[in-house]
C-alpha cells in the first residue's frame, strides 16, 4: 500500500528532477511562489483590477507588439497542443496502486480533487479505462432536486471498483438539492457502495465540507506546476516538435525565454515563474494563457502553417533528454511571447448578480441555463443577459450545454469572487 | 484699561498674518473634503473588512487635520501666554456653556465617538428606533441611512444617555433573522432541517459564520428563526428576503401549512 507520504516524494527513477505529473494531498500542495519582479508584478496587476472601468484600454496593445501577430490555430495546435491527460492518469495510477491492489483498504473510497480545467474527469475517464472498472454517471438534475434514490440504488455491485468523475455535477445549491448527495456520500464513506474513485471540482470540494463535513485527509490532487515544472511541461513539447530550432523571446525585451531548464531549477525563466504565479500552479489555466501569449511576426506565419505531424505525449523521460539535447540558435526560428498576460476582463458593471453567476459557475463547475433561475435570487431574463455579457467578454464559455469560467478568465474571477469574501477552493 | 489688555491678548493681524490664516484655514478645508470624497470613494472599490478600515479613517483625519489646523492658527491670532490662554479659553467656554450648551456637547461627543467608535462609517445602527448604515460622521452629527432610503442627522449627544445598537460593529457581516410562522402539527425536526439548507444555499450566506435555527413554541403555532449572516451587511435585507422566499418554499414543498392573521386574532382574543 502505497503511504500518504511517499506521495509527495515521488520521483523519476535514476533523476534528481521530481515526477512531472504527481497527485499529492490537498494539504500538501503547494502553490507557486511570487519572486522579486513576478511578487511586484502580480501584485500591481492585483492592484490595478481594484479600479478597472470597462477595460478597453487595458485590451489595447502596447505599441512594441503591435506589429506583432496572434498565431493561427494550426501553429498554436503545434506549439501548445491540448494537454494529454495520460500522464496525470499514469500518476494517479501510482498514487493509487497499494489502495486499488489493497484486499482490505483503510478507506472504501478515495477522492480526487481538482481545480477548474485541472482535467479532474478526463484523468478519471482515463483511470477508469486504464483498469476497465465502471464509471458511474451523475445523477439528472430532476433526480437531484426529486431525492431520487433509484440513482443510488442502480449502483455497480461486485468487487470490482468504480469511478464517479465529478462528484461537483451530483449536487445543487439548491434546498432540495444536497439530500440525495448527502445520501450518497453517507453510503460511500461507510464502504454500502464498495471500492470506489471519486472526483470533485476543488469548489465543490469546499462547499460539501460545508453539506456533509468529509473526513479525508488524504484526498489527492495534482501537484501545482510551479515555474520548474510549468518550464520543463511547455519545453520538452517544444524541443521534440522542432528539434531543438525554435526560440521563445519576450516581446518588449528581446531576451530568450529558455523552457526547457537544467538541473538547477532557478534558471527558469521569470516570465514562466509569472504565468505559474498567475495561474497559481493550474495547469490548464496556464496553458491556456501561453498560447495566448504567443506571437509572430507578419513574415513568419507561412512557415508556420506546415503541419506537424502528431507525436505522442512527451513521458517524463523525454523531458530529461530534451534537457540534454544542446540547442542550435543560429538556425532557430523565433516566436515571440508577449509581455502582458492577457486576461479576460470581467465587464465594467460587476454587479452582486453577476458575482452570483460566477460563483454558482464555479461551485457546480458548470450548469446547465435552465437549472441558474432555481439556485439565483434573479429572474431567468436578468441571467440570461448577464450571461450574455460575460460570454461576450470571454469570461464564460458554453461546454456540453454548461455554461463553465473560461480558462482565460479563471484567475480573474476567482480573485474578484475573493476580494468580495465569497467561499472559494484551498488551491 | 480694558482696551490696551485686550489689545494685548490679540496680535495685530497685518496682511502677511492674514494671508497665512487664510492659507492655513484653505488647506485644511482642502484636506477635509480631499479625504472625506476620496476615503470613502477607495473605500468603495474593496469590499469586506478592508472597506470598513477605510470608512473608519474619515473622521479621524479630519479630527487629526483640525488639531494640526487649530494649533497653527492660534499662535497667529494672540499671544500664546498662560494668561492668554486662561482667559481665550474662559470667554469661549462661557458663551458655549450658556449659549450653545447641546451644540457643544455634540462637538465634545463627536471627539469622543472618534476615540471610542461606539459607531464607524459602514457600520448598522440603531438610535433611538432608527435602524440604518451610518454615511458620514460630522463633527456635530452622525448622519445614517435607513433601509428606506431616508436620510437621518443624530446629534453625537446621543452617546451619553442612549443606548446605540450596533449590528456589525465594525465587522462586513451581522446576524440576520428570517421569521417563519407554522401551523403546529407538522415535523418540527424536519422543518429545522429544511431551513438550514434554505440558508446554505442562499448565494448570499458567509459562511464563517453559523447558521442557526431556533424553535419556540407558541399559543398559536410554532415560530421558527432562522438566523445567518451575509457576506456583506449591506446585503441584509435581501439576504433575509431570499430566506423567506425560498424558506416559505421549501416548507411548503414538506407540506407544512403556515398559520394566518385570523388564527393569531382568534388565539389573542
Amino acid at each position: 500500500m502505497i503511504m500518504d507520504q511517499d506521495l509527495s516524494s515521488q520521483k523519476q527513477p535514476g533523476a534528481s528532477l521530481p515526477a512531472l505529473w504527481e497527485f499529492v494531498r490537498v494539504a500538501d500542495y503547494r502553490l507557486p511562489n511570487p519572486v522579486g519582479a513576478s511578487a511586484a508584478l502580480e501584485k500591481w496587476t492585483s492592484f490595478k483590477r481594484l479600479f478597472r472601468r470597462g477595460d478597453k484600454e487595458e485590451q489595447t496593445p502596447v505599441k512594441a507588439e503591435d506589429e506583432l501577430r496572434m498565431l493561427s490555430d494550426s501553429r498554436l495546435q503545434a506549439l501548445v497542443r491540448p494537454i494529454d491527460w495520460r500522464c496525470a492518469a499514469a500518476a494517479l495510477d501510482l498514487a493509487l496502486a497499494d489502495w486499488l491492489h489493497a484486499s482490505k483498504p483503510e478507506r472504501p473510497v478515495r477522492f480526487v480533487v481538482g481545480q477548474p480545467h485541472c482535467g479532474h474527469p478526463e484523468i478519471l475517464a482515463h483511470w477508469a479505462a486504464r483498469h476497465r472498472v465502471h464509471q458511474v454517471v451523475a445523477p439528472s438534475v430532476e433526480q437531484i432536486l426529486g431525492g431520487d434514490e433509484r440513482w443510488l440504488e442502480g449502483w455497480p455491485s461486485g468487487d470490482r471498483p468504480w469511478v464517479l468523475p465529478n462528484l461537483e455535477h451530483c449536487y445543487l445549491r439548491h434546498a432540495d438539492g444536497l439530500g440525495l448527495v448527502r445520501r450518497f456520500l453517507a453510503q460511500a464513506v461507510s464502504g454500502a457502495l464498495g471500492r470506489g474513485v471519486i472526483g470533485c471540482d476543488s469548489w465543490a470540494w469546499v462547499y460539501l465540507q460545508e453539506v456533509w463535513p468529509l473526513p479525508q485527509p488524504d484526498a489527492l490532487t495534482l501537484q501545482a506546476f510551479d515555474g520548474a515544472r510549468l518550464s520543463r511541461y511547455l519545453g520538452n513539447r517544444v524541443s521534440r516538435e522542432k528539434g531543438g530550432c525554435l526560440r521563445f523571446c519576450n516581446a518588449v525585451t528581446g531576451k530568450e525565454i529558455r523552457l526547457a531548464c537544467g538541473p538547477d531549477d532557478s534558471e527558469v525563466s521569470p516570465e514562466v515563474t509569472q504565468l505559474a504565479v498567475h495561474s497559481r500552479g493550474n495547469i490548464g489555466v496556464a496553458w491556456t494563457a501561453w498560447r495566448a501569449l504567443l506571437r509572430s511576426l507578419p513574415e513568419q506565419e507561412h512557415p508556420a502553417e506546415q503541419t506537424p505531424e502528431p507525436k505522442r505525449e512527451p513521458s517524463d523521460e523525454a523531458d530529461r533528454a530534451a534537457q540534454r539535447a544542446p540547442a542550435d540558435d543560429s538556425a532557430a526560428e523565433t516566436v515571440w511571447v508577449s509581455a502582458s498576460l492577457q486576461e479576460s476582463p470581467l465587464p465594467a458593471e460587476k454587479g452582486e448578480g453577476m458575482a452570483f453567476i460566477l460563483h454558482a459557475l464555479l461551485l457546480h463547475n458548470g450548469l446547465p441555463v435552465s437549472v441558474l433561475p432555481e439556485l439565483l435570487p434573479q429572474p431567468e431574463h436578468r441571467i440570461a443577459s448577464h450571461l450574455l455579457q460575460l460570454q461576450a467578454f470571454g469570461v464564460v464559455a458554453l461546454a456540453g450545454g454548461r455554461w463553465q469560467i473560461s480558462a482565460s478568465a479563471y484567475a480573474v474571477v476567482r480573485e474578484f469572487l475573493r476580494r468580495r469574501g465569497f467561499l472559494r477552493d484551498e488551491f | 484699561m480694558e482696551t490696551p489688555t485686550l489689545a494685548r491678548l490679540f496680535n495685530t493681524l497685518d496682511m502677511g498674518t492674514l494671508l497665512e490664516l487664510l492659507l492655513i484655514l484653505a488647506v485644511a478645508t482642502l484636506l477635509i473634503v480631499v479625504a472625506q470624497k476620496l476615503v470613502p470613494w477607495l473605500a468603495d472599490q474593496l469590499h469586506g473588512i478592508r472597506r470598513l478600515y477605510l470608512l473608519a479613517m474619515v473622521p479621524l483625519l479630519r479630527l487629526a487635520i483640525l488639531v494640526a489646523a487649530f494649533l497653527l492658527v492660534v499662535p497667529l491670532i494672540i499671544e500664546p501666554s498662560f494668561q492668554n490662554m486662561v482667559a481665550l479659553l474662559g470667554t469661549v467656554g462661557l458663551a458655549l456653556g450658556f449659549a450653545m450648551k447641546d451644540y457643544a456637547s455634540s462637538l465634545i461627543a463627536g471627539v469622543v465617538v472618534v476615540g471610542e467608535m461606539p459607531y464607524r462609517n459602514g457600520d448598522w445602527i440603531e438610535i433611538n428606533g432608527i435602524y440604518g448604515e451610518v454615511k458620514h460622521i460630522g463633527m456635530r452629527t452622525v448622519k445614517i441611512v435607513t433601509p428606506d432610503d431616508t436620510q437621518v442627522s443624530i446629534p453625537h449627544l446621543r452617546i451619553w444617555n442612549d443606548p446605540i445598537f450596533n449590528a456589525n460593529c465594525g465587522l462586513p457581516q451581522l446576524q440576520c433573522v428570517a421569521d417563519f410562522y407554522l401551523h403546529p402539527a407538522h415535523d418540527a425536526a424536519a422543518a429545522k432541517l429544511v431551513l438550514q439548507d434554505v440558508a446554505l444555499t442562499s448565494p448570499y450566506l458567509f459562511f464563517d459564520g453559523a447558521i442557526m435555527v431556533s424553535v419556540h413554541e407558541k399559543p398559536w403555532g410554532t415560530h421558527y428563526r432562522l438566523k445567518a449572516y451575509p457576506i456583506d451587511a449591506r446585503q441584509q435585507f435581501r439576504f433575509i428576503s431570499d430566506l423567506t422566499v425560498r424558506g416559505k418554499a421549501a416548507l411548503l414543498r414538506l407540506g407544512v401549512s403556515f398559520v394566518t392573521a385570523p388564527v393569531l386574532a382568534d388565539k389573542q382574543a
